[in-house]
């Protein structure tokens, strides 16, 4: 940039004559196109626009509309009868030569001119546009279309990946190219989304060949398997349970109504409502309810031709999916494999060598959890913690969400609590002093707790636990400034909210007074024992507890 | 180079300089909006002519999160977006120009910002804006044809801000976006594209107007969306990039619609985005040290809203505007 005055003097006479001559392009392209004059000489001015200024994509569409009318015009004469055989073959070599010089017009011009030579042209100027720039996520796209339209196999775009990452280890968009297509055709030969451990292991082997493991990689590459593919996961009830005044399922995936309807012997629609901790009037959700003082009946033995039944009744028992939700909170263990050892073996090593490096830590928790999370529990945890206190201190709340699932899933297991819930022998949650920040997961048992318990973790939002049926709620000593209204906490009859930090009657009254059968409240050790009378005054019929009895 | 430098060989980042800003410069970036609506005979603004439209949309909701958009020249921006409307409906970005997804979704914030819709013709923004859905779901930017999740995003926001939903196939937008969805948490601009954090702002924003969030496995996205945080403190778009002012908006939105904004660390990212203002003439830049323009201006702003500052108008994380100007159609 000029910094004298004199040279600024000098830019700016520069730049008002560059002003000049592109505005009377512009007038002129603008002026032709609105005359339907798509001449040699708008050919010319769109180009010398588009060269200063390629983002201009209204120059771009009138330049492609006089391309097609240049090919529209030649397809007319070949078809003519009176033109001559010299003045056609005259039309259609200009109008090649014309093409050939166009990078990028290619979707369009491709589409209307097939023909392989455009086409390997095409994939030879992505190749050398993503030498330029090999993260370029549009000539990435490009490339895709272009690959599928001359028919390119999955292996021959693998093994151009593959020949990509050699080059460049760090290419990340070569990579994530390359799982797609693994997964591709993995699913076409399988039928199964999830990887089998041999393709892992062979990732794995690949991603490990240049020796060390590099952080984001993992994320990418062999990590999609390790993951849940619950978006793949079938629509299925995992609960259905009546609470009086509701019919509650539980679905295995976030659903709208009309996915849950087809399980139950009711079509009526109005009478749903979902719930979610992130909207307040959820198109979809996991956790529904049928609003009805009769329960509904549930057919689970759902499939394409649905018969309507046989029906379960639900009213004295819930229907439980017990596989699936042992599943849900890694009850069961899960079969490991070779891969999956020599990763671990290999974070390990990679964490005596650089105990300060986070990747090989956070890479060994994340296998961890998702291949030992019961056995490795106390590994876990400690893993998640020095992450969040040492290692990535700027995740730390990530660290403590993730630990808390791990929190609840270990509480589930232990002393057979997910059974007892599963069979009705209680409907009471305690998760005490557990440093739990999220209860995330705890939705898929909300047809089968009406008590919890978290005194003494981490929580500040309350209003995001997605247990409609809940009767009683302890959260004493979380740092919950403040409570919001929220449908999911509805039926409360029972809430405790000793000890926390709420001061303000304000951050707290609209919340309460949307809860109906709200009949305690307890307060203890906060701000609010002093603010007594006016709670009472907003709460008429609820019993108020300041102090402990 | 040691171990753990050869681990992180290929990690990009910058470094904060010590002189940089420390604090907001509200002041400054109110003068140096201004300013760039003032100068228009410049070469910067001629040469912009082709994102006119969405380009007066960021220089009047940073004005309006800083409470100043009464310092902008209200009926003259109105008179100018009436003409840029097309007769097919849309608006470009300035008369004579294409209609395009972008500027239509401007030019209804733009008359939001200012409470004048009421101008607007309704049912053509909605005709428009609905000849753009393709059979499978997605929607084209405009007549070019090139399909991409932000068109997604940009046609679902105008239809809900004018309340008109209903003329598109909701379902099949949200089954094409959900085709975008990778595994590693974030979304491409199209099926089998590589995750990328202003994908993940439209992704996320469009299930949200459909009241559908509950599709993706939250904290997965969230993960990805949190290890966007460099050690600058600033946020990059995609793993192995340079960190950029504009994905403080993107990143940070996306995670305060999943309720996640604590994921990353609140007092380093906003050393970042102090740091890329402009000292001298207002407004930031994409880094610290580099150019300001309206764009990277915008975003900084509305970022720094989002943690909630006194000085700024708390901001809608779907449609980054002054929460305000939303009324009963905010989402959250």
């Amino acid at each position: 940039m000029p910094t004298t005055e004199e040279e600024k003097a000098v830019k700016k006479k520069e730049n008002d004559k560059k002003c000049k001559l592109y505005l009377s392009a512009r007038d002129k392209i603008f002026e032709k196109r609105s005359k339907g004059n798509y001449d040699d000489e708008i050919l010319a001015l769109t180009q010398a626009v588009l060269e200063k200024n390629s983002d201009n994509y209204t120059i771009w569409n009138i330049r492609r509309e006089a391309l097609q009318k240049r090919i529209d015009d030649n397809n007319e004469l070949a078809k003519s009868e009176t033109a001559s055989d010299e003045e056609k073959a005259k039309s259609q070599r200009s109008i090649e030569s014309l093409l050939a010089g166009e990078l990028f017009m290619s979707y369009e011009c491709i589409k209307n001119n097939p023909k392989i030579v455009f086409l390997l042209q095409e994939l030879a100027l992505c190749e050398k546009a993503l030498k330029l720039d090999c993260r370029n996520f549009h000539v990435w796209d490009h490339r895709r279309i272009v690959a599928r339209m001359a028919q390119r196999t999955a292996d021959e775009e693998i093994e151009y990946s593959n020949q990509l990452v050699s080059d460049n280890f760090s290419n990340y968009s070569a990579w994530h190219y390359r799982s797609v297509l693994i997964q591709k055709v993995h699913m076409e030969k399988t039928g199964q989304y999830r990887l089998d451990n041999e393709t892992i292991a062979a990732e794995l082997k690949m991603i490990r060949a240049p020796g060390p493991i590099r952080g984001g990689f993992w994320m990418l590459a062999p990590g999609k398997s390790f993951l849940r593919p619950d978006s793949y996961a079938p629509i299925v009830p995992l609960s259905a349970s009546f609470h009086g005044n509701n019919t509650t399922i539980v679905m295995s995936r976030a659903c709208s109504v009309e996915n849950v309807v087809v399980f139950v012997d009711s079509e009526e629609k109005s009478r749903w409502r979902g719930f979610s901790a992130l909207s307040s009037h959820p198109k979809t959700s996991r956790v529904w309810q049928y609003l009805s003082d009769s329960p509904l009946r549930i057919a689970v033995e759902h499939d394409e031709a649905f018969s309507g039944g046989p029906w379960v009744e639900i009213k004295e028992k819930p229907y439980v999916d017990k596989t699936l939700l042992r599943r849900i909170y890694d009850v069961d263990p899960v079969e490991s494999n070779k891969a999956v050892e020599e990763l671990l073996a290999d974070c390990q090593s990679l964490i005596e060598l650089e105990p300060e490096n986070k990747w090989p830590l956070y890479m060994k928790t994340l296998c961890l959890m998702e291949y030992k999370s019961a056995e490795a529990h106390g590994e876990i945890m400690d893993g998640l913690k020095k992450l969040g206190d040492e290692l990535d201190v700027k995740r730390r709340k990530m660290y403590e969400a993730l630990a808390s699932r791990q929190q609840l899933n270990e509480t589930l297991r232990t002393d057979g609590l997910l059974e007892k819930l599963m069979s009705g022998e209680t409907q009471q949650l305690p998760l005490r002093y557990k440093e739990i920040s999220s209860l995330e997961g705890v939705e898929y048992l909300a047809g089968l707790v009406n008590d919890l318990d978290v005194t003494g973790n981490r929580l500040t939002k309350p209003e995001e636990i997605v247990l409609p049926n809940l009767e009683h709620l302890t959260l004493n000593e979380n740092p919950i400034r403040r409570l919001l209204p929220s449908a999911s906490l509805g039926n409360l009859k029972f809430l405790s909210l000793a000890a926390t930090e709420i001061s303000q009657l304000n951050d707290l009254i609209p919340c309460l007074q949307a809860m109906s059968s709200l009949e305690r409240l307890l307060y203890c050790e906060t701000p609010l024992v002093e603010q007594t009378k006016e709670l009472s005054a907003a709460l008429p019929g609820v019993r108020l507890i300041p102090h402990y009895l | 180079m040691s171990f753990a430098g050869l681990l992180d060989f290929a990690r990009k980042d910058i470094d904060v300089p010590s002189t940089a800003p420390k604090e907001l410069l509200r002041g400054k970036h109110s003068a140096f909006i201004q300013h760039y609506e003032s100068a228009k005979d410049s070469y910067e603004y001629i040469m912009a002519e082709h994102i006119r439209v969405s380009g007066i949309f960021w220089c009047l909701s940073a004005m309006d999160i800083m409470n100043e958009v009464d310092k902008m020249s209200k009926d003259k921006i109105i008179e100018y977006i009436a003409e840029c409307r097309n007769p097919d409906g849309g608006y470009g970005p300035a008369p004579r120009n294409d209609s395009h997804i972008l500027h239509t979704l401007s030019a209804v914030q733009i008359l939001m910002i200012f409470e004048a819709l009421g101008k607007a013709d309704i049912d053509e923004i909605a005709r428009y804006v609905k000849s753009l859905q393709n059979e499978d779901g997605s929607f084209v930017g405009d007549k070019a044809g090139e399909v991409d999740t932000r068109f997604t995003f940009c046609s679902l926001a105008t239809l809900h801000l004018i309340g008109r939903l209903e003329v598109v196939d909701l379902d099949a937008a949200i089954a094409f976006v959900m085709r975008c969805y990778n595994s590693d948490g974030g979304f491409g601009t199209r099926p089998g594209s590589e995750s990328h954090a202003g994908q993940v702002y439209c992704c996320v924003g469009s299930l949200a107007v459909a009241g559908r969030l509950d599709d993706i496995d939250r904290d997965r996205t969230a993960q990805w969306l949190a290890f966007r945080q460099c050690d600058s403190g600033g946020l990059n778009g995609r793993p192995e990039k340079l960190p950029d002012v504009c994905y403080s908006w993107w990143v940070l939105s996306s995670l305060a619609i999943l309720r996640r904004l604590d994921f990353i660390d609140e007092d380093r990212m906003k050393r970042f985005i102090f740091a890329c203002q402009d000292d001298e003439t207002g407004g930031f830049a994409d880094r610290p040290g580099d150019y300001p323009d309206p764009f990277h201006t915008v975003f900084g702003i509305a970022a720094l809203s989002l943690f909630g500052d006194d000085s700024l108008a708390p901001v809608d994380p779907v449609f980054c505007m002054a929460a305000r100007r939303i009324g009963d159609k905010a989402l959250l």
